[in-house]
């Protein structure tokens, strides 16, 4: 029976770079010198999971490096090797590798295999130094790396049959994520070799004592047994997989099959190493042939249920060796069993491994795995949850017209049904904060990152930095996380590279020698506002002035506000750094940052005091999929203007309207000049009166810039669900998308930052 | 392989009366051993060509082994297969335990087999 693993292989990616996140986090708070066992655990466990998974699904190179660095892990825990900072950046190093390694094999591209074979030998070579060296165990020397991928053991130890009832007991393997125990776990595979000799031969005497050490599970494989008509007595069909953990010597566990005439077929594997699953030692995995003989390989042959991939494993020991993934991945196209039982080589390969027994054990094995995953956490595509956000929105706007269509009903029925529906305006807001709540994930997983980067980056600079991260559990919409990631890693890496000092300048300037990034997350109102903030030197408003002067951004005579100084860092190619290092300097980013947090909806500020530090604010929509809006009325159209992009609304006096040449019509504002937009000139509408002072004047603002937008009259504030105009229409200048009102009719949303640039076009022409 | 889940509830029950027809229960002998397996083999063999509801009486069973085990596991699946109905009749703890040890009770259906299954 062929399975399809591919089917597999998004669950493995998916699970296979959060764990290795989950790495990076625990190397970057290994203490150097004296590391907490628990964390190299962690570490371990993941190395693990990932060799596991690739060698199941047959990604050799991921397998054939993981376990390389998976052998020094383990001299680590061990405590045959210190941790050192070479060894820290290696490990992090190794993450990197590893993560491109998969996206590669993710993407059906070609790995980088001299990098990966560059840092393999980094890793032996470090192996092979820490035996050098004289604190070293008397351990010989290191496995090389190629040939020392453990034979996918579990294989051998066939497992139940999918066809017996006994199949039911293939339990799925624990995940090697769960908190292992340390008692040692034991995998030992038997059956008798020819025939029922009885007395100390008899399996149940062996079970017995194994039971009699520890804890054991036994699977027996029933597969091979024939009808009874054709059985023959003294011949055991059965084989046993046996789970045991027990505080015991591999030798003991052998002692208790030695003590009988029998000829037994037996294979262990685990042991101390692997509390978490089936470590293999290839030695000792390999089947015990002292009694063997040439009969007890036809015995093998003839049962179906020791699978071909452990039959080749038997009889070509050496090669599997040396292609073990390979082998690995054909035992587990030949036989669904074998592969649930590969699958315990990695936690990884757990979730996606157990559904492929065939039959009723699949569910079994799901359902055993899926709770002690995680049990209280399950994964959902993004569709489906924008499916079910879709729908509610769509709610939304049926609510709001049966509440329009209440407002105007009379009769005996008429406040019931009004109350009726108060009550569902009531369980809708519940329902969409609910639903949105799902899409919401805390935005530690964007800081997450930064810890290895503010490493790196200090490192490179000789610069030392702490980082501090506050807030991470602040929540926000999945889309918004994922864009607002770039937008930050340019602003720490900024705050690094020009923001904080070298240590010398700090500590002559009188500041500790350690400069300080702090991220920080909050919500404010319905926003949420990130700050990326520094010790460092400031911005410099007179550098960043004569730059702007010297290229023309700003003419020579004019004047600007402190704000209007700092903005101009977010002019495209716009730098002051005298020289241009491989982190930043090159004027790239800063205009990327404004756009991306712009598209978001969201606005960013700075503060800045020279000598003391800067401050970014980055505030953003907590969803993109709905947007609090003031309605506004032109003519017999309604447009929607984003809250947060709105300042005030006032009803103007003829004298506060001026024409300026190059701007048109402006208006006094709090000592400033803004340009007017009638919006029923952008969109070619009639309005009710063309006189500035017959209609109101929304004040607002985009790309920092402020207009006094032209609308007859404001209609209500609501929350309003987008609608994607590029997606059911098209991309319009000056508008975000749609929404549909409560009385069915559809509503432009305006984008501010679009609408200022069309504006500003339309004046010029 | 042809596998039927057809046990009926009164197959499960520990120690029913048995249903008297044309023969009664199949008194198992006190070995359940290697050493007379074919013999125990022979007569489950003649039991099952016979036409009614078949009960084996465990009751008499002192000792047991993976031999007399590995004969009535495969009685057993072979009841199943034909859409037989079987009932075990008084099964000693002795016979269960080994059954649970070399996870053959699910196979034997006996009484206990649920229990016997790892979690």
């Amino acid at each position: 029976m062929t399975i399809d693993l591919t089917q597999f292989h998004g669950v493995f990616f998916e699970e296979s770079f959060e764990a290795l996140d989950s790495m990076e986090a625990a190397l970057l708070k290994l203490d150097v010198g004296a590391p907490d066992p628990e964390r190299i655990n962690t570490i371990f466990r993941v190395a693990h999971s990932i060799k596991g998974g690739s060698a199941t699904f047959g990604f050799t190179a991921v397998a054939s490096f993981t376990h390389t660095l998976e052998t020094m892990l383990d001299e680590m825990r061990a405590g045959r090797m210190n941790v050192t900072q070479a060894i820290s950046d290696l490990l992090l190093k190794s993450v990197d590798v590893m993560r491109d390694m998969l996206r590669a094999v993710q993407n059906h591209q070609a790995i980088d295999a001299q990098r990966v074979a560059d840092l393999q030998f980094d890793i032996e070579l470090a192996i092979a130094q820490k035996n050098a060296a004289p604190a070293a165990s008397a351990q010989a020397g290191v496995e090389p790396a190629a040939a020392a991928l453990p034979p996918a053991a579990p294989v051998a130890a066939a497992p139940a049959a999918a066809t017996s009832p006994a199949a039911v007991t293939v339990a799925a393997p624990e995940p090697a994520t769960t908190v292992p125990s340390m008692v040692p776990r034991w995998a030992i595979s038997f059956r008798p070799g020819k025939a029922f000799v009885g007395g100390d031969g008899d399996p149940l005497r062996v079970m017995r004592e194994l039971e009699a050490m520890g804890t054991l599970r036994a699977f027996a494989d029933v597969g091979g047994v024939p009808s009874l008509a054709e059985l023959d007595t003294a011949r055991c069909y059965v084989s046993w997989r046996v789970e045991l953990e027990a505080d015991v010597s591999e030798q003991a566990i052998r002692d208790v099959f030695a003590a009988s005439a029998q000829d037994w077929e037996l294979s262990i594997s685990g042991g101390p190493q692997s509390p978490g699953g089936s470590e293999t030692d290839p030695e000792s995995s390999a089947t015990d042939d002292a009694h063997g003989d040439s009969e007890s390989i036809p015995a093998v042959a003839e049962n179906p249920q020791l699978s071909g991939g452990s039959r080749e494993a038997r009889e070509e020991g050496p090669a599997q060796i040396e292609v073990p993934a390979a082998a690995v991945a054909s035992a587990a196209e030949t036989s669904a069993a074998a592969v649930a039982s590969t699958a315990e080589a990695g936690a990884a390969a757990v979730a996606s491994a157990a559904p492929m027994a065939t039959s009723t054990q699949a569910a079994a094995a799901t359902h055993t795995a899926a709770p002690t995953a995680d049990s209280s956490s399950i994964r959902v595509s993004v569709e489906k949850i924008d499916e079910l956000m879709n729908t509610v929105g769509e709610l939304v706007i049926t609510q709001s017209m049966l509440s329009q269509l209440g407002q105007k009903l009379e009769g005996p029925d008429a406040d019931r049904f009004r109350s009726s529906l108060a009550q569902l305006e009531r369980n809708m807001r519940g329902l969409q904060e609910s639903v949105m709540r799902v899409r919401m994930l805390p935005i530690s997983f964007v800081f997450s990152r930064f810890p290895r980067m503010a490493r790196d980056l200090a490192q490179r600079l000789g610069k030392q930095i702490e980082l501090k991260l506050t807030g991470q559990e602040t929540e926000l919409d999945k889309t918004v996380m994922e864009k607002i990631g770039d937008p930050l890693t340019h602003l720490v890496r900024n705050s690094i590279d020009h923001g904080i000092e070298s240590p010398e300048a700090r500590v002559a300037k009188g500041k500790p020698a350690v400069g300080v990034v702090h991220l920080d997350a909050c919500h404010r109102g319905g926003n949420i506002a990130v700050e990326v903030s520094d010790d460092g030197a400031g911005l410099d408003k007179d550098r960043i002035l004569a730059k702007a002067r010297s290229r023309g951004i700003v003419g020579q005579s004019d004047v600007l506000t402190d704000e209007q100084i700092y903005d101009l860092i977010f002019e495209p190619g716009f730098s002051t750094a005298e020289k241009t290092t491989d982190v930043s300097g090159r004027g790239v980013g800063m205009d990327v940052v404004r756009r991306n947090v712009h598209e978001l909806g969201g606005k960013i500020e700075i503060r800045s005091t020279p000598g003391k530090g800067s401050r970014f604010t980055i505030t953003l929509p907590l969803t993109l999929a709905i947007v609090d809006g003031q309605s506004v009325a032109v003519g017999s159209e309604t447009y929607i203007v984003p809250l947060v992009s709105m300042v005030e609304s006032m009803q103007l006096q003829p004298q506060q309207v001026s024409r300026l040449p190059g701007l048109g019509e402006v208006l006094s504002f709090r000592g400033e000049y803004l340009p007017i937009v009638r919006l029923h000139e952008v969109f070619s509408v009639e309005p009710r009166s063309r006189a500035l002072h017959e209609g109101l004047i929304v004040v607002a603002e985009g790309d920092g810039r402020r207009v006094g937008l032209f609308v007859d009259d404001l209609l209500g504030q609501q929350q309003v669900v987008i609608k994607s105009l590029e997606t059911n229409y098209g991309r319009i200048e000056g508008v975000s998308g749609a929404t549909i009102l409560g009385d069915g009719s559809v509503s432009l949303i305006l984008d501010l930052p679009g609408l200022i640039r069309a504006a500003s076009l339309r004046q010029a022409a | 392989m042809k596998r039927k889940e057809s046990r009926k509830p009164a197959a499960r029950k520990r120690s029913v009366t048995p249903r008297r027809r044309s023969a009664g229960p199949l008194a198992l002998s006190s070995e359940c051993l290697a050493g007379n397996a074919e013999s125990l083999r022979q007569s489950l063999l003649r039991r099952l060509k016979q036409p009614s509801v078949i009960s084996i009486d465990a009751s008499n069973v002192g000792t047991v082994d993976a031999a007399g085990l590995q004969v009535l596991a495969a009685f057993a699946r072979d009841c199943r297969d034909a859409d037989r109905e079987l009932e075990w009749i008084g099964v000693p703890p002795v016979l269960a335990e080994a059954a649970r040890l070399l996870d053959l009770a699910s196979m034997l259906g006996l009484p206990a087999a649920d229990e016997a299954l790892p979690a």
